[in-house]
């Protein structure tokens, strides 16, 4: 189990954390995927990957999620932080990007920002494939749809990250 | 010649997107890339697209440290249960086991308890038939023995009938006797007139206890037994009315004793919310640190379906008395699920012992500190917000 979850966590948590964009939910959320699959590791079809089998629940956890917190009638801190700050924001005021390898952090809040404002299915796509390098049939098996709606809704996302980030490009685009 | 033939620039610049992120097969990828080879526009382009999916690499973010120990419990409680074969954990897997737990539940249910105790005093009432009681015979009605058709045979001893009818209902007991006739079918008659109203009194779990106690039925002569069993059942009745005679038994007040100490065992959740007072910490602890880590984790589970008051009433008792390495997060998860209840005032007490350690995670901080200044102390909520703040760095 530790190396389990020592080679997992990461990505996974990051996973989560990009789908219900709160640290501390993502936390829980992560935790009770773990817990089940423990409680559930007997009804695992070795045919599966262990790795998309976890990514479903986390999944499937994701989404319970969102649906309880579209009905939450009280002001949350978890659900709306005090200063209204955006993923990236917050991300970045506590010191978790000092890691990140990209020069401009106008164009990081640019791509934060694009990568957020992404639709629900074409981000856990782009998620799944940017950060664990799934292939498509991992990703549409986990997604629970045919591979093709898979890569198009990655393409959708690219599109969308293409557009969103147009300005930086332009002087990459004059280049010979 | 189909649009997406890769020799069209505009087709090929359409699966750009899909070359650099692998989204093409093999096939498509080969004519793809033959057209760069040709084309510097179409080339200068999948650089561009290249360098879109580089910079859209996301970076790892990392859980705290104190997730992986909560995990690891999790885990580990997860096992213990499941190689315990408990009815919270694998026996739910089975149907059988499940069958089980379910049957288990149902047996400790008050009202099966009662129909138990009842079935045990008649039971026992009739096994202590006395034979030869010229008293209690006298005093019956010659003609009141019904007559039955379903009677098994009686035995052709008299002595015989008063053993056998202990293994046996009251009805059939007392129709063995009216057919038996002599003098043991007027003691059946009145034993069960004696049993009936014994059992539904309160002191008749008593009685019957006093009746089984070293020194009854079956070390004596069964007048002697009769008196003695009369004897104890009356010190057992005066002792649940307020007033136990020295001479009752040691085990028959030990026995009437026990209701008090399990009523004791689980207090109230709605009474509890606040940390309490020396008197009521010394309750009953949970049974095992694998009991307190199973229950931890469903009040984990029921605050994330939602279920908050059921989580609370889970926590309150491991909040209080809780092993040391369950304590503290029932604390913490208590504090959580009453604020996530909007019963920040409520929450307040916990939250200020969680934060009072030095370990105390910076969500866990963040919390509290929502909770005071949604309470009306936004310094002290601020205090904690940079703690936190400052813990996260």
């Amino acid at each position: 189990m530790g190396e389990l979850l020592a080679r997992h966590r990461r990505p996974l948590f990051t996973f989560v954390l990009r789908m219900c964009h709160d640290r501390a939910r993502a936390e829980d959320l992560l935790q009770e995927t773990f817990l089940r699959l423990v409680k559930h590791e007997q009804t695992f079809e070795g045919s599966a990957k262990l790795k998309t089998w976890l990514y479903k629940i986390a999944r499937n956890l994701c989404i319970d999620d969102r649906r309880r917190q579209k009905h939450r009638r009280h002001a949350s801190l978890d659900a709306a932080p005090d200063d209204g700050a955006s993923l990236h924001e917050r991300v970045e005021s506590r010191g978790l990007g000092a890691d990140r390898q990209v020069g401009s952090s106008e164009l990081r809040e640019r791509i934060e920002r694009a990568v957020e404002a992404l639709p629900d299915d074409q981000r856990e796509v782009f998620v799944l494939r940017q950060v664990e390098q799934l292939s498509f049939k991992e990703i549409a098996e986990i997604a629970g749809v045919p591979e093709n709606t898979a890569k198009s809704r990655m393409r959708y996302a690219l599109e969308r990250l293409q557009a969103a980030l147009a300005e930086f490009h332009e002087p990459a685009e004059a280049r010979p | 010649m189909s649009a997406r033939e890769p020799d069209d620039c505009a087709a090929c610049r359409a699966q750009l997107l899909d070359l650099v992120a692998g989204m093409l097969d093999d096939a498509e990828a080969t004519r793809v890339r033959a057209h760069m080879e040709t084309c510097p526009a179409c080339r200068a382009a999948l650089a561009r697209a290249s360098a879109l999916l580089e910079l859209a690499q996301l970076p790892l973010e990392t859980p705290s440290e104190a997730l992986d120990a909560r995990i690891m419990a999790d885990a580990a409680a997860q096992l213990a249960t499941r190689k315990r074969g408990g009815a919270s954990g694998g026996a739910r897997e089975g149907g059988f086991m499940r069958w089980l737990a379910r049957a288990g539940e149902w047996a400790m249910s008050p009202q099966v308890a009662m129909a138990s105790v009842l079935v045990l005093v008649v039971g026992l009432g009739l096994w202590a038939l006395p034979l030869g009681h010229e008293e209690e015979r006298a005093a019956l009605e010659p003609a009141a023995a019904p007559a039955t058709t379903s009677a098994p045979t009686a035995p052709a001893e008299e002595e015989d009938i008063a053993g056998s009818a202990a293994a046996m209902p009251l009805e059939e007991a007392t129709a063995q006797a009216a057919k038996a006739g002599g003098s043991a079918r007027d003691e059946a008659r009145a034993e069960a007139k004696r049993a009936a109203p014994r059992a539904k009194s309160a002191a008749a779990p008593r009685a019957a206890s006093a009746a089984r106690a070293p020194g009854g039925l079956g070390d004596v002569g069964a007048d002697e037994a009769w008196k003695a069993m009369e004897e104890r059942a009356d010190d057992a009745l005066a002792g649940a009315r307020g007033a136990a005679p020295a001479a009752a038994p040691a085990p028959a007040r030990e026995r009437a004793a026990k209701p008090e100490s399990a009523d004791r065992a689980e207090p109230h959740a709605s009474t509890a919310f606040a940390p309490p007072p020396a008197s009521v910490a010394e309750g009953a602890a949970p049974a095992t640190q694998v009991d307190e880590g199973v229950r931890l984790g469903r009040a984990e589970a029921l605050m994330r379906g939602g279920h908050g008051g059921e989580a609370i009433a889970l926590l309150v008792p491991l909040a209080n008395r809780g092993s040391d390495a369950v304590r503290v997060p029932a604390q913490t998860l208590l504090a959580e699920a009453l604020r996530a209840e909007g019963r920040c005032k409520e929450a307040l007490p916990w939250f200020a012992r969680v934060v009072a350690r030095a370990d105390a995670s910076p969500r866990t901080l963040q919390l509290a500190a929502d909770c005071y200044a949604r309470s009306g102390q936004p310094s002290r909520a601020s205090e904690l917000r940079t703690r936190a703040l400052s813990q996260e760095r």
